[in-house]
């Protein structure tokens, strides 16, 4: 492992990810301390930061709608959660975001997994896939797509606009964003 | 039992520094109501994830209890979170599910509770301490008997009650309060711990909240350990010495004794009586152990890291009068030691880089140990060779507590040798810890709790020869 960067996490795992660490370090860099989600092949890289960050809290969830709630209470505790789920998921925790998120006014950073786009071979992620952009326009809330741009400045830019309109915000990422 | 009386119970029996969770629809409304307070977080949409929301807490604040005011629909809705509650094992939290076999707060439909055991179910997943009220006397002693979590209270009551409660409507405001109030951390003493230091004076009040906020506090399984060591019951007579602003008093009022603190601090004494106030069994005296004066005996004589201020000349021999023959000396102490980790080394390398006078030469992590536990052993020592007392008890508990760049140059300067460092230099080395920190996102400490309890030497033996009952 290199250690003159301390943000390498997978150097020794073989399958690696340097988006994926430097996802982490930016995220340790902002102060974040506590992740948790439900997990998706597309964002293994980034749980296998979290779980392998002894700084970290990190709690796997049943389903994402007790992500929130756990991430909530992280929030309200003091502390700066992640919290990462498919967007599958997002759909069946957003009454959760919408009732205690929105309301409670808090900023919560969500990294999701994009499924559903172009070239995609599952179809129960279709219908899903064809409306995420929608609800989150629907709801109001800051979002952005990664498209190969600079990853810490579209995360550090997006950090700042969730904190500043005190809202859950999203950064989508789709299949492949991690090579 | 109705949903009303459940409810009085709850908000009047759990501790006040408690942190309150409450479900969604009545319940949630019936708190707001009537036991609105900074401590309590409403959960009136999402329904279900008020356990979830339980559980966060506790993993964010490990030393604070929070009790979770949950229905039997909204755990149906996420019984997920059990098993999760139940994988994490937080100690401090308490979830009493109020069960009506209903979703009362709908128009009284019928849940599926009636058919589940939830007490055995919770109990299957992981829950440490799982009980069953159907009584106002069985909720409170319910609540009362928990100690190690995670704990689950099942409560049987009935349909019905009042419904035209106001909704909870500022969130965004309700969330800032309990945000302060949850972030607001256990107390230490402060005038004890800088008697005869002027510097602080000034601006004590600002420091004491400071003080409050980043001192840990006590694990929620020593006032267990100590109520069973001491055999303490209603009708013990407890002296606290150092009462600081109070935290240990108010768990140890919950003990359910009769206790008098004593704190020299006039602002500490001053928080100390706000945060008891409502506690009948409570009395906060402001003034100094040694010139302290009673006829009464005492059950019990408690310091909370406070015994090592008092003067060495009469301690033990002022301690010895006012116990009871059969009374226990009780002292705790908390010991702050360093991680091994990249985050301490820079840290320890900055104590000799901006602080020189008081730090000569750059510390290892083992060395700054090895210091701890000498001054723990001394004061442990100089408890246990006493020749008038004998110890009958000595535990440790271990926490890990994390904090960031905004937090632990904070706790620093709650240290009597940072303490004394000019503040322009302090200041400085302060921008530098929080820079370390913030770089490295959190840096744990690792808090080990010392609990000694031991009884006067003549009273110890006279009990051992003179046995109640045999075998």
């Amino acid at each position: 492992m290199n250690q003159s960067n301390k943000y390498v996490f997978n150097a020794l795992a073989g399958d690696r990810s340097e988006k994926a660490d430097l996802l982490h370090g930016v995220f340790r860099k902002l102060g974040v301390n506590f992740a948790s989600g439900v997990p998706c092949g597309v964002l293994r890289h980034i749980i296998k930061n979290f779980e392998d960050d002894a700084a970290m809290l990190h709690v796997i969830a049943n389903r994402e709608s007790e992500a929130v709630g756990i991430t909530a209470a992280a929030y309200f505790g003091g502390k700066i959660p992640v919290v990462y789920i498919q967007n599958s998921g997002l759909f069946s925790a957003s009454n959760d975001i919408a009732s205690l998120l929105i309301p409670y006014r808090m900023p919560i950073f969500f990294v999701v997994s994009y499924r559903g786009c172009e070239g995609e071979d599952a179809v129960q992620h279709l219908t899903t896939g064809r409306a995420t952009e929608r609800l989150l326009e629907s709801f109001g809330l800051p979002f952005e797509i990664f498209r190969n741009q600079n990853l810490e400045n579209l995360t550090r830019s997006l950090f700042e606009a969730m904190l500043k309109a005190e809202l859950p915000t999203f950064l989508l990422l789709k299949r492949g964003w991690h090579r | 039992m109705n949903r009303q009386e459940a409810i009085e119970v709850i908000m009047t029996t759990i501790g006040a520094q408690d942190a309150v969770v409450s479900t969604t629809g009545l319940i949630s409304r019936e708190i707001f109501e009537k036991f609105d307070s900074e401590r309590n977080i409403y959960v009136p949409g999402s329904m279900g994830l008020t356990s979830s929301i339980g559980l966060g807490l506790t993993m964010a604040q490990p030393t604070k209890r929070v009790v979770v005011i949950d229905g039997d629909a909204s755990l149906l809705m996420n019984l997920g979170s059990a098993v999760t509650i139940g994988n994490k094992q937080p100690t401090n939290l308490l979830h009493i599910v109020l069960d009506n076999e209903s979703y009362a707060s709908c128009s009284e439909e019928r849940s599926m509770s009636n058919t589940a055991k939830l007490d055995s179910l919770a109990g299957e997943v992981g829950y440490q301490y799982v009980r069953t009220a159907d009584s106002q006397d069985g909720l409170k002693r319910a609540i009362m008997e928990f100690g190690r979590g995670p704990g689950f209270i099942l409560t049987k009551i009935e349909l019905g009650g009042r419904r035209d409660f106001r909704r909870p409507l500022e969130l965004a405001a309700i969330k800032s309060r309990f945000m302060l109030f949850f972030t607001r951390q256990n107390t230490r003493r402060l005038t004890m711990m800088f008697k005869g230091k002027t510097i602080f004076n000034a601006s004590f009040d600002v420091f004491a909240e400071t003080y409050h906020s980043v001192r840990p506090g006590y694990p929620a399984q020593l006032y267990a350990d100590i109520k069973e060591l001491c055999g303490l019951d209603s009708a013990s007579r407890l002296l606290e010495i150092g009462a600081g602003s109070g935290i240990a008093t108010v768990e140890l009022a919950k003990l359910g004794g009769k206790i008098v603190a004593i704190e020299p601090g006039s602002h500490l004494a001053t928080i100390a009586r706000k945060q008891t106030k409502g506690l009948q069994n409570v009395g906060i005296l402001e003034g100094t152990f040694e010139s302290f004066e009673s006829s009464d005996r005492f059950d019990a004589i408690l310091a909370f890291t406070a015994y090592h201020w008092i003067d060495e000349g009469i301690k033990h021999r002022k301690v010895l009068d006012l116990l009871d023959d059969a009374g226990s000396l009780v002292l705790v102490w908390n010991s702050f030691f360093l991680s091994d980790s990249a985050v301490t080394a820079e840290v320890n390398k900055a104590y000799s880089e901006y602080l020189p006078d008081a730090y000569p030469s750059e510390s290892s992590v083992a060395e700054v140990n090895e210091g701890v536990l000498a001054k723990l052993h001394r004061r442990e020592q100089e408890v246990v060779q006493n020749s008038l007392l004998y110890t009958v008890a000595l535990r440790k508990y271990y926490t890990a507590c994390n904090y960031n760049a905004e937090t632990y140059p904070k706790l620093l300067n709650t240290f009597p040798k940072v303490v004394e460092v000019p503040e322009e230099q302090r200041k400085k080395f302060f921008a530098r810890i929080s820079e370390i920190v913030g770089r490295h996102g959190t840096i744990v400490v690792p808090v080990l709790t010392t609990l000694i309890v031991c009884k006067k030497k003549s009273g110890f033996l006279h009990a051992i020869a003179n046995p109640k009952g045999g075998k």
